[in-house]
């Protein structure tokens, strides 16, 4: 009976997302119609352009961040059997942050005297550079000879999180006015993101991640009755914690590194579907993807139309509807609803 | 009732933090056969059966499983093979108890029809069935107590072979209904389905009744190992626990009382 449920509500919402996309690609400054897009009507060449160019990459690129951050973010809570959770708790997006902060503030000079494909990825290749940094340093010191210790990870993630922020703001204190125009920014995320390459990347590390995750499925599951009981179950639990956090790690890294960082999305989207569908990771990883992709796709587009022609972050707006949301779970579970 | 050894221990020496948790220790485990572990707090009780269970595992220790030494097994292969049944499983997320029991059958690759079956049939034994589309959370603490068993038994499957049941306090949450309904089930499930059954208990008089064979452990050293009536005297619980028991031996009971 659950099972039929979760497959009905794959299914309405696999609609959504299409539905939502295709409207995605046609709202904007300049408006284009449904004919248009399936090719009935002709396109111009500027209308043309704006499809390919901008919108197409622009509606993949939130598809694919979207369902990396939600999938990562049910990975995530499963492995540290804590609710809270999120992708950012390994210290991913922090990291990410300094990477990208030491690329504008102190490499931004050098980068005009570059070639133009390297200066357009710098930002994204410096965060990434730091997302990686801080989740090994956040892995190494969870490492004991007993295996990692997800508290200690947690620990570490805080710490590693504490210091980022304090390399941020020293960046901030370098940095001159625009520098600290586009740190900021950066930091509130934004998906205008026309470097075609970049989305090729993210969107094919987005898939191959959450394929790899859900095949984990099952073992998250066994990992809910703790760590021991998983291995009394078969399931080699050291070498799987690798694999879910080096999983997370690239999925989050790659997405932050290129649009940013985008809250709540990691951690409410899995809440939300353990609501509708329970906690079962088989059907949780797969309807994280999709209403997280179909969620960030609503949020840019509020984000790119609310106060049109100028753009807003679309970090803003997650949080935004993220933040109450959040806060109804925990009424709800004050009320002893016991959904965590 | 078969001959194949479920667990052999040979000279196992636990030493953490500088002290000592098992020294010393040796021990054969039968299929067939109910073996319950007593001892006072801290004699190493759950250690011993950790180190059974394999929870000790950035070491190797000298446990022989079903012939082969533990760490030469496949994970997937043992599991089918050896349930663990921990004292306390805290289950974050709410799933149901039916979903819990499922679990077990993680280690298996059959059918969905065949998990299904046994995931019920685990559960009508342990008197469970009725609470399947309950949320686990809300459940009480021995009806937890005893879906997992189920899923512990689902583990292992239905039919007569050898497997190995490891029970850490399997009674501490029940009431006395369901504690002897327990305990008669996996002396059932030794006597009738040849499994070799390992618990531990602090009920002396549940372990004199369900158990074959009883161990003593003090301070990590195993000090008894015997049937009931020659393990439970008045001077080695006096050794044990400081207290001055009585031992009645009552004429339609086959095992000591102890008082």
């Amino acid at each position: 009976m659950m099972q039929l449920r979760a497959n009905n509500l794959l299914l309405i919402i696999m609609l959504a997302l299409v539905l939502t996309s295709l409207y995605s690609m046609l709202t904007g400054p300049i408006t284009l119609n449904w004919k248009q897009l399936f090719g009935l009507t002709p396109l111009d060449q500027t209308e043309a352009l704006v499809l390919t160019h901008i919108r197409l990459p622009r509606t993949l690129l939130c598809l694919a961040v979207g369902a990396s951050l939600a999938i990562s973010g049910a990975a995530m809570q499963g492995l540290f059997r804590n609710p809270l959770a999120d992708p950012g708790i390994i210290g991913v997006s922090s990291g990410a942050a300094v990477g990208a902060a030491i690329a504008l503030v102190l490499l931004a000079p050098l980068a005009l005297s570059m070639p133009e494909w390297i200066s357009l990825g710098l930002t994204s290749f410096m965060a990434f550079l730091g997302a990686l940094a801080a989740s090994l340093v956040v892995y190494q010191l969870a490492k004991t000879p007993w295996g990692t210790s997800v508290s200690i990870l947690l620990l570490a993630g805080i710490a590693i999180t504490a210091l980022s922020m304090s390399l941020l703001g020293f960046m901030n204190y370098l940095a001159d006015d625009q520098a600290l125009r586009d740190l900021t920014l950066w930091q509130m995320g934004s998906l205008a993101q026309t470097n075609r390459t970049l989305v090729a990347i993210v969107c094919c590390c987005s898939l191959i991640c959450a394929l790899l995750l859900y095949r984990e499925a099952n073992h998250l599951n066994a990992l809910a009755l703790g760590e021991a009981e998983a291995g009394h179950l078969g399931i080699d639990v050291n070498p799987l914690k690798r694999r879910l956090l080096l999983l997370a790690t690239i999925t989050v890294g790659v997405s932050v590194s290129a649009v940013g960082i985008i809250g709540f999305i990691g951690l409410v989207v899995p809440h939300l579907v353990r609501l509708l569908t329970g906690p079962d990771h088989k059907t949780l990883l797969p309807l994280s993807a999709i209403v997280g992709a179909w969620l960030l796709l609503i949020a840019d587009m509020l984000a790119r139309t609310l106060a049109a022609p100028a753009e807003m972050p679309v970090g803003i707006i997650t949080a935004l509807i993220g933040a109450p949301f959040f806060i109804g779970l925990l009424l709800r579970q004050k009320k002893g609803a016991g959904l965590i | 009732m078969t001959d194949m050894i479920a667990v052999e221990i040979e000279d196992l020496n636990i030493r953490m933090e500088g002290r000592n948790l098992l020294s010393e220790l040796s021990l054969k485990a039968a299929c067939g056969v109910v073996i319950a572990i007593l001892g006072p707090n801290g004699a190493g009780k759950s250690t011993l059966l950790k180190a059974i269970s394999g929870d000790l595992s950035h070491q190797h220790y000298p446990v022989t499983l079903f012939g082969q030494p533990r760490q030469n097994w496949n994970r997937m292969e043992l599991a089918c093979l050896v349930g663990v049944l921990p004292q306390q499983t805290a289950v974050l997320f709410p799933f149901r108890a039916r979903e819990i029991v499922m679990l077990g059958r993680i280690p298996h690759r059959c059918s969905s029809e065949e998990n299904e079956l046994e995931v019920e049939l685990a559960m009508r034994k342990l008197d469970v069935w009725h609470l399947r589309d309950r949320l686990f959370p809300q459940l009480s603490g021995g009806e937890k107590q005893r879906v997992h068993f189920a899923r512990v038994l689902a583990q292992l499957g239905e039919g007569n072979a050898e497997r190995l049941l490891l029970l850490d306090e399997p009674t501490s949450a029940l009431d006395l209904g369901h504690q002897h309904q327990v305990l008669a089930l996996s002396r059932k499930l030794a006597h009738e389905s040849g499994y070799a059954v390992i618990l531990v208990l602090h009920d002396l008089n549940l372990a004199a009744r369900y158990a074959d064979r009883i161990l003593l452990l003090q301070e990590g050293r195993l000090i008894a190992n015997g049937p009931p009536g020659s393990v439970l005297k008045v001077d080695s619980i006096r050794a044990l626990y400081h207290y001055e028991a009585r031992r009645l031996n009552i004429a339609d009971l086959s095992h000591p009382v102890i008082i």
